[in-house]
């Protein structure tokens, strides 16, 4: 039975609808700015961020609003557009057989800092709003997206840090696949917080080095990359049985093969690539594909020194050197919980529109990335079959494939 | 028909139109504050928080359930008001 993809939905740092995104991504533009409000951040040494474009909430109902941070506003978004596009309706699920499936790295960090803020300033929990907790707790992005919805299936909140969107569509790929679900609203969202931008910084893992030309940064697989840049925003796609689809008359934007998701048990931050490897061999395997029909290649990538090599290496090693191979991350910055999501759907428009993208600020490849067809200009040529990496602090390491419709 | 406090009710109004986003022609004393206002217990939370920054203190031990028109919160917040004036 083949797992279809039949709506996404996007609120990015470079536009708030797939197409919107799709043709920022074409012109080679990029979101990556200095952050001014982080210039007083005692001992933040990376001060550059890249902002979802600005988006508008007055559609969602107040009820819905109240307990949400920016990353379930963005979510809920980005639902609403993936089930537009997919033509469903909340009326149209059958809630026993309907899953949403979506997390954030963490609950809202705009909220936490709301929250202790407040914790410290009073001595105590008084003054604590009653909304408090649901923009905190981890299944935050969720459980408001289903209240915004008036979804009543399945709710399920991975949370992997980077790899959250990747697993939540894995996952609801597998549970489709087992018979037992038809329908799955998989997702990922993130808002920007200097406490993200910190996370990397204090292991050496954020650009530094870029403040006076912002653009430039992040530069995954390139010889003068310094580290990521992080994002934020949502991105959801519907995966759909091919019998639910079909019944109800629905049109599939792309099929999802299949993916897997390894954990790389040796270290809590460094990236292995022998692990990256195995997580993509297990990715084919499970989509029953051959490495040779693969045409395209979404790194992870994201401008570090030690992720990209090992990234480069793995894939080198996997799939050799003639697999066009590109980063989004120096278009987009490092959406975290919504990059896997984010860029699957960048992937779908590149195969549905023949491109595929290049890695932006990829000038010089760095030797330690070298071996694999690194695009360093859009390209014009047909795909069909795309492999996906996403990777995460705690050794989360995930891999799928799409295929587009014929 | 009871009076209300136009001061208190002032507060309240502003309070539900600003944070509560409330239309000001539905704020009735006999208005139903879930049915015909959209607001539950949630609300409630906030709103005693937003009063407190107004008038000093929050309403403590408050029965909820007795609490279910707009009129029951102009009261109770007159109560309140009456409660710090005494001490």
């Amino acid at each position: 039975m083949k797992v279809l993809i039949s709506g996404q939905g996007i609120i990015s740092s470079l536009g708030n609808s797939p197409k919107e995104m799709f043709s920022s991504l074409l012109e080679g533009k990029t979101a990556v700015r200095l952050i001014s409000d982080w210039d007083s951040m005692n001992g933040l040494n990376c001060r550059l961020g890249a902002p979802a474009s600005p988006y508008e909430i007055s559609s969602l109902p107040r009820t819905a609003r109240r307990t949400m941070s920016p990353m379930s506003e963005m979510a809920a978004l980005a639902t609403h557009q993936a089930l537009k596009e997919a033509g469903l309706a909340i009326p149209d699920f059958n809630f026993s057989k309907s899953l949403l499936i979506m997390g954030s790295t963490t609950g809202s960090p705009i909220g936490m800092e709301d929250y202790f803020r407040k914790l410290q300033q009073n001595n105590g929990v008084q003054g604590q709003s009653g909304t408090a907790f649901f923009k905190v707790m981890n299944h935050s992005v969720a459980s408001n997206v289903a209240v915004a919805l008036g979804f009543n299936g399945a709710v399920i909140a991975p949370s992997s840090a980077c790899a959250t969107s990747a697993q939540s569509v894995i996952l609801g790929w597998e549970l489709i696949k087992t018979g037992l679900y038809d329908v799955a609203i998989c997702g990922g969202a993130d808002e920007l917080h200097y406490l993200s931008a910190a996370v990397f910084d204090s292991v050496y893992a954020a650009s530094r080095g870029y403040h006076d030309c912002p653009t430039l940064t992040p530069r995954p697989f390139d010889k003068r990359r310094d580290g990521l840049v992080v994002s934020e925003g949502a991105s959801v796609v519907i995966l759909e049985s091919e019998a639910h689809l079909a019944k109800r008359g629905g049109k599939a934007l792309g099929e999802f093969c299949g993916g897997a998701y390894l954990c790389e048990s040796s270290h809590m931050s460094q990236s292995n690539d022998q692990q990256m490897s195995n997580v993509m061999e297990l990715a084919l395997q499970k989509s029953g594909i051959k490495k040779s029909q693969i045409e395209y290649i979404s790194a992870h990538a994201t401008g570090t020194h030690q992720g990209d090599a090992a990234e480069a290496l793995a894939i080198s090693n996997t799939f050799g050197s003639q697999v066009p191979v590109s980063s989004l991350k120096g278009h987009l910055g490092h959406s975290m919980a919504a990059c896997g999501l984010q860029e699957l759907i960048a992937t779908l428009m590149m195969m549905d529109e023949g491109q595929l993208l290049k890695t932006r600020n990829l000038e010089e490849v760095a030797p330690d990335c070298g071996g694999v067809m690194h695009l360093l200009e859009n390209r014009k040529i047909k795909t069909n079959l795309s492999l996906s990496n996403n990777f995460a602090f705690g050794g989360i390491n995930t891999s799928f494939i799409v295929k587009a419709i014929e | 028909m009871t009076d209300y406090n136009p001061q208190i009710v002032a507060i309240v109004n502003g309070i539900l139109q600003q944070k509560f986003e409330v239309p000001l022609e539905k704020m009735k004393s006999e208005a139903r504050l879930k049915e015909d206002l959209n607001l539950d217990s949630l609300d409630f939370v906030d709103m005693f928080i937003l009063l407190e920054q107004k008038l000093g203190k929050t309403p403590q031990n408050v029965d909820f359930m007795k609490i279910t028109t707009l009129g029951d919160i102009y009261q109770m917040v007159m109560d309140l008001n009456a409660e710090i004036q005494k001490n």
